[in-house]
């Protein structure tokens, strides 16, 4: 286990070849960074300490786990922010770091790998479930209190609550299932229980779209929301991430299920009853992603249709005609006259001819 | 603290097991799984890098998982500045697949995105290669894609020059105004604003 990574002065060198050296650099190991953190009080050596994450598993039964280690130096030492929003979720992800080590100790080096899949699942679950309730506590619950956000709150977030409702119940059943065992012994049973309440992530990634084109229009259209999406983003709970980045998770989340559990599923026995509620457990992930994908390309297809619509001065599509619409032209605009438009809309070649008024 | 001039979105795409998570995983965290520890890790990876003296903020998503789910995906290249097409040397297959996931970026990405071709798994024995470098090269050259590289997320050669090549070229863009901050650009501008390309100041800060 390293220790230490290194104690850099600030007269020391990066080791990143562009780093301009009168400033810091990206390296999150640049000694410039411990210079501006430290004028305000005095320059000292900064300390730096390893992230625990990055510690290889340990071999050797007998040493202890490297965060004890870590000898508490006076003034104390200047643990390193890093530039990765990742790190910060993994400080804790590792499942050899959250049992005893006699529990480490008797595992087989299989059964470990099944452990720390399973751990992953859960503790990605945790991180899942505190963004869903940072969107519901910074953003919906504060815009709800002004009556004339109803419709923006609806179209942007529209049953956020019903995933919230659906994930907190899963997430609590699989925290339940880790706190009977250190190891856990299966969850396959958990899963599949849970995973056929999951239309809400139907719902709601089919209209995300939609949600995203009114999110862009209220901004533009209304200052006072505009600021209020600045501020909140600018806050420490939005972890430096913007609005549309915690709109997305809900269907990146269920894009990465069946990834985490392949991985469980690659290292559980094939006579574990996991084996095959985990297979099951795919199955209805696969199909609900397709139907996700399917649904999401027709709402994407009416939408624009309707955005075309919209702009007609006369023969307006109506809403009962089933309308095909092909691309002639890539964003059916011609570069040599931009005021045109092409589109196949069924058996129709419209040439759209763009005004502003 | 530290502060930048500009977030710039990368989007990653590519075959399913051609290494996304992995090249990303190790540019952000310097380290590289072979599913000995984290499966998935994260979302979406950010890290800070200069380029020509300003402090840049890459904001890099992953599309692990969805890689049969073209819909899905679809909504990610909005507001991409740069976008890379990931294959693995060793699956002919995934490089094939390269021209359907270009003609996707080119149809929802923003007409100046920086597409990026990139050859994973760079470390294999050359007789598991089955792409040369030479066709793919020809393939990025015929394609009009800007930069093509072959990157190891194990041994992370190229890994560091595949990200920040992309943000040069797409600094390049910012600076003859290819390319303005705003949402569909992929671009924001940071909170701390020294550059003369500043287009606006920005209180606060954060890092």
């Amino acid at each position: 286990i390293e220790l230490y990574q290194g104690v850099y002065t600030p007269l020391t060198r990066c080791y990143a070849s562009r780093c301009p050296g009168d400033q810091t650099c990206y390296s999150h190991s640049c000694p410039r960074k411990f210079v501006s953190d430290t004028k305000r009080d005095t320059f000292q050596p900064a300390t730096v300490t390893p992230n625990i994450s990055n510690a290889p598993i340990p071999s050797s039964p007998s040493l202890p786990a490297a965060s004890t280690l870590t000898p508490p130096p006076l003034p104390p030492p200047l643990t390193i922010k890093t530039n990765t929003t990742s790190t910060r979720q993994q400080q804790h992800s590792l499942w050899i770091h959250s049992v005893p080590r006699t529990i480490v100790c008797t595992t087989s080096l299989a059964e470990r790998h099944r452990q720390e899949a399973l751990y992953e699942l859960i503790q990605t679950e945790i991180d899942f479930v505190g963004h869903l309730r940072y969107i519901k506590k910074c953003w919906i619950e504060p815009l709800s209190l002004q009556p004339q956000n109803e419709s923006i709150v609806k179209h942007v977030f529209w049953n956020w609550l019903d995933i919230l409702h659906v994930s907190t119940r899963l997430m609590e059943a699989l925290v339940t299932r880790q706190q009977e065992d250190h190891r856990i012994r299966h969850v396959g049973g958990v899963l599949l229980a849970h995973v056929g309440q999951f239309e809400p992530f139907i719902i709601y990634g089919s209209h995300q779209m939609v949600g995203k084109f009114y999110l862009e229009l209220e901004k533009k259209r209304n200052p006072r929301f505009a600021q209020f999406v600045k501020e909140t983003e600018q806050r420490p709970e939005s972890e430096r991430l913007e609005l549309n980045g915690y709109l997305t998770k809900v269907t990146t989340r269920l894009g990465r299920y069946p990834i985490l559990l392949n991985t469980i599923l690659k290292w559980t026995p094939a006579g574990h009853p996991d084996h095959e509620l985990l297979g099951r457990v795919l199955e209805i992930l696969e199909g609900l992603l397709l139907r996700l994908d399917g649904q999401v390309g027709q709402a994407t297809h009416q939408f624009e249709l309707e955005q075309i619509s919209d702009r007609l001065l006369f023969n307006k599509f109506s809403a009962q005609q089933s309308l095909v619409k092909t691309r002639i032209i890539e964003g059916g605009g011609f570069s040599f006259f931009p005021s045109l438009e092409a589109h196949v809309i069924n058996h129709l070649l419209y040439i759209l001819h763009i005004t502003y008024i | 603290m530290s502060s930048y001039n500009y977030i710039i979105k990368y989007i990653i795409v590519g075959d399913s097991g051609v290494g996304k998570s992995c090249l990303l995983i190790q540019f952000t965290d310097k380290r590289f799984n072979a599913g000995r520890e984290l499966t998935i890790g994260v979302e979406f990876g950010t890290r800070f890098i200069s380029v020509d003296d300003k402090q840049i903020k890459l904001q890099i998503w992953d599309t692990a998982g969805q890689e049969s789910f073209r819909s899905i995906t679809q909504s990610y290249y909005r507001g991409a500045a740069g976008a890379l097409l990931v294959y693995d040397i060793s699956r002919r297959e995934s490089f094939e697949h390269i021209s359907t996931w270009l003609a996707d970026v080119r149809r929802h990405a923003n007409p100046h995105t920086t597409i990026v071709l990139v050859g994973n798994k760079s470390d294999l024995d050359e007789s598991k290669r089955q792409v040369t470098s030479e066709e793919a090269e020809r393939f990025a050259k015929e394609n009009g894609i800007a930069l093509f590289l072959e990157t190891s997320a194990k041994s992370a050669s190229n890994v560091e020059e595949v990200f920040v090549k992309t943000a040069e070229n797409v600094y390049e863009k910012i600076k003859s105004g290819e390319f303005t901050s705003n949402e569909t650009s992929g671009i924001r501008l940071g909170p701390v604003q020294k550059s003369s390309l500043s287009e606006e100041t920005q209180g606060g800060a954060c890092c």
